[in-house]
């Protein structure tokens, strides 16, 4: 054979198995899953925009979608009397969550999504609720609404909770110690501390918001159930791998999904006193979300003592390029207005690390400008910091650990704790208010 | 006066072999300029970090600092094979670099983790065949240069197409182009829902180019097609400034394949005329 079509075959070997090897390298590990059980799961809580008087309820169905879905809640505990409840609703929104191919070569059983929303709630209350799918009930839940006073409130907040099991880490995605691990941590921090009123995630769920990455968030995420079984009610932000439908089918946020185009950016007023901006990076950054994010700002800016966003790709991030387009376009149309209306706090995700900047404003270091916290650590696997980028230096700085951050809303003081899978105080910030 | 048009006759042949192969030059030269843009935008995008050192760190637990040499090497590779394929036509050379972008795009889809990249491989289509073009048009065949032209059109077709597609579906990258770049550029606030309306028409006209380009050759339509593809590419240093430049090398194909085409084309039909006569 000449030389030449030995050449062009070998290429031409290469180009096959490039594109063989395009498919997703789990489908030969079967995950064997023993749910035989159509009894509710993955039972939730999500707080939109007025979390004392609003939440939405969620939960998972496997093998069957069923007919009849409700939820059963009241003030007071009812235990294993399930028919005394003094309210109910009907789930708004029951479907078939999306499987591919990868979902059933791995194993992971077919699921059905349901929400229901329950409104008219009374601030600062404990609501005890089950749901029901076809006459099998969950257990009963608790969890408390946000107040109508100005007392003092907390809040989680993290994010990146992909990847981390065992090498090769793409295959773990269950056991995921790392996240598992995280989870546990949570849970004590609000068993510990019940001024906890809620867990803010800040993206990155899964790899893929596919319902085999899903399935295993939400079954991890089954560990984060205090004493007496209350669940924290979740604040969800969407992430650059939170692209697939997945994630419209399992985190519902009613309105604000429906109305704003999947858009996952709204404002939670967590106490009269408290606002929390939840923004998306992955839809138009200067379009609509800037017009919205400006009006939001200038509207809560004038009365509310802490005013902090979240959001998924980092402005100011201590990984990954500092000047890529996917981090300079949220600093060229968000930055101006988080220093125009002299926000308390932004944090952020995706670099997989622990870092909190010095104050900046214009670019530089600057007492009067803003904070920026986070890039991710809910059991990902940590990177290293390039320590030498200015707005990391001492007072702030960079680590790579996993971590949640306790946000501690006081009269008098915003306090950062972020705090690692030990329970061990990673990193320490406080500040004043702005405004009186 | 039999011999004198004879006389004549072989001299037009050779004027016309002459100018078919200062066209076959031209084509020639834009192409390894184009791939050598290419390299260079691509050495400089894997330089500040990829999907490459993503999968290697993330998923298969490689060292991170191993994992941005092994990045970094791969960056060098690309610029080193870009800039003697400029000058040099080593076939091999030119096969690993079409691999090596085949490679990129692969990676960049499975790792996911922005807008549409499950549309990468056909995104990049005009970057990973223009070297193959290359590779192509070092054989100096008449039948040769018609499949290259295929190739070329090939690739240009499904990156316009696909680009076409995203702007249909509003990509919100190409959203914020829009809007930030008119904002810039004129001073102008473009609310999204005119951007949106913008960006469907451009992409409608991307699709109905890219499919114009199998079936019609036409100089200007090839001429439009360089210059939106540099305006597009363009784009993201008129959104965010000049830092941006890696992006737009990298994309040269979408505009250095339809210059290629141009040169190319007239090339094959003098050709095609000398065979009739």
């Amino acid at each position: 054979m000449p030389k030449n079509q030995i050449l062009q075959s070998l290429l031409l070997a290469i180009f096959a198995f490039t594109l063989v090897s395009c498919k997703d390298k789990q489908s030969d590990r079967n995950i064997e899953i023993e749910v035989a059980e159509t009894a509710p799961r993955h039972v939730r809580v999500l707080w939109t925009e007025q979390p004392s008087n609003h939440a939405i309820i969620s939960w998972t169905t496997l093998h069957s979608k069923g007919e009849m879905h409700r939820i059963v809640f009241d003030t007071v505990s009812r235990k294993d009397d399930n028919i005394s409840y003094s309210f109910e609703v009907k789930s708004k929104r029951n479907g078939e969550i999306t499987m591919l191919d990868m979902d059933y070569e791995e194993g992971v059983p077919t699921g059905y999504f349901h929400h229901g929303e329950i409104k008219n709630l009374k601030p600062s209350m404990k609501y005890y609720f089950k749901v029901e799918s076809d006459g099998q009930f969950s257990k009963e839940y608790y969890f408390v609404t946000a107040p109508a006073d100005d007392r003092q409130i907390s809040i989680l907040w993290g994010g990146d909770s992909r990847l981390g099991g065992e090498k090769p880490i793409y295959a773990g995605r269950t056991p995921h110690l790392g996240r598992q691990d995280m989870n546990k941590r949570i849970k004590a921090l609000m068993d510990e501390n019940e001024e906890i009123l809620a867990f803010t995630h800040g993206a990155d769920y899964g790899s893929t918001a596919e319902w085999r990455h899903l399935f295993w968030w939400l079954e991890d995420h089954e560990i984060v159930v205090g004493k007496d079984n209350r669940l924290l009610p979740l604040i969800i932000s969407r992430g650059n791998h939170d692209y697939a439908i997945g994630f419209q089918e399992n985190f519902w946020l009613s309105t604000i999904t429906d109305e704003q185009n999947f858009g996952y950016y709204y404002t939670t007023q967590l106490s009269p006193q408290v606002t929390l901006i939840t923004l998306n990076t992955e839809i138009s950054v200067a379009g609509n979300q800037r017009v919205w994010l400006e009006k939001q700002l200038a509207e809560n800016r004038p009365n509310k003592r802490w005013l902090v966003t979240h959001f998924h790709r980092p402005a100011y991030p201590v990984v990954k390029d500092y000047e890529a387009h996917t981090f300079k376009r949220v600093r060229e149309a968000w930055v101006p207005l988080f220093e125009k209306y002299n926000i308390d706090l932004a944090c952020e995700s995706d670099g997989h690390i622990l870092k909190r900047t010095l104050p900046i404003r214009n670019g530089k270091p600057d007492e009067t400008g803003i904070v920026y916290i986070g890039e991710g650590g809910l059991g990902v696997p940590q990177r290293t910091a390039d320590t030498t980028r200015w707005f990391i230096q001492p007072p702030g700085f960079a680590k790579s650990a996993d971590n949640v951050h306790l946000i501690q809303f006081r009269t008098d003081s915003l306090v950062v704790r972020a705090i690692g899978p030990e329970g061990n105080v990673l990193d320490y910030y406080g500040r004043i208010p702005r405004i009186n | 006066m039999c011999w004198i048009i004879t006389a004549g006759y072989q001299e037009s042949i050779e004027k016309m072999t002459k100018i078919s192969k200062q066209d076959l030059r031209l084509a020639t030269l834009i192409l390894r300029f184009t791939i050598l843009l290419q390299c260079i935008g691509v050495y400089f995008q894997l330089r500040s970090g990829s999907a490459l050192e993503g999968i290697l760190f993330m998923e298969y637990g490689l060292d991170q600092a191993a994992a941005k040499k092994i990045e970094n090497a791969i960056a060098l590779v690309f610029l080193l094979i870009g800039a003697v394929t400029f000058f040099r036509s080593g076939k091999v050379l030119i096969m690993i670099i079409v691999f090596l972008f085949l490679f990129m795009a692969v990676l960049i889809q499975r790792q996911a983790g922005s807008p549409f990249t499950d549309c990468t491989v056909f995104a990049h289509a005009a970057r990973v065949l223009a070297p193959l073009g290359l590779f192509l048009l070092v054989k100096k065949d008449f039948h040769t240069r018609k499949i290259i032209y295929f190739i070329l059109v090939l690739g240009l077709g499904i990156t316009f197409i696909t680009h076409g597609m995203e702007a249909v579906s509003l990509h919100p990258y190409f959203l914020d182009y829009l809007i930030t770049s008119f904002q810039n550029l004129a001073g102008v606030e473009l609310d999204q829902h005119h951007a949106e309306r913008i960006l469907q028409i451009i992409g409608s006209l991307d699709i109905l180019l890219g499919v114009f380009i199998f079936f019609v050759r036409n100089k200007w339509l090839l001429l439009w097609m360089a210059f939106w593809g540099l305006v597009t590419a363009s784009s993201r240093i008129t959104e965010l400034g000049w830092g941006m430049y890696p992006e737009v090398l990298s994309r040269a194909a979408h505009f250095g394949i339809p210059l290629t085409l141009i040169f190319l084309d007239r090339c094959i039909k003098k050709e095609t005329e000398e065979r009739v006569r």
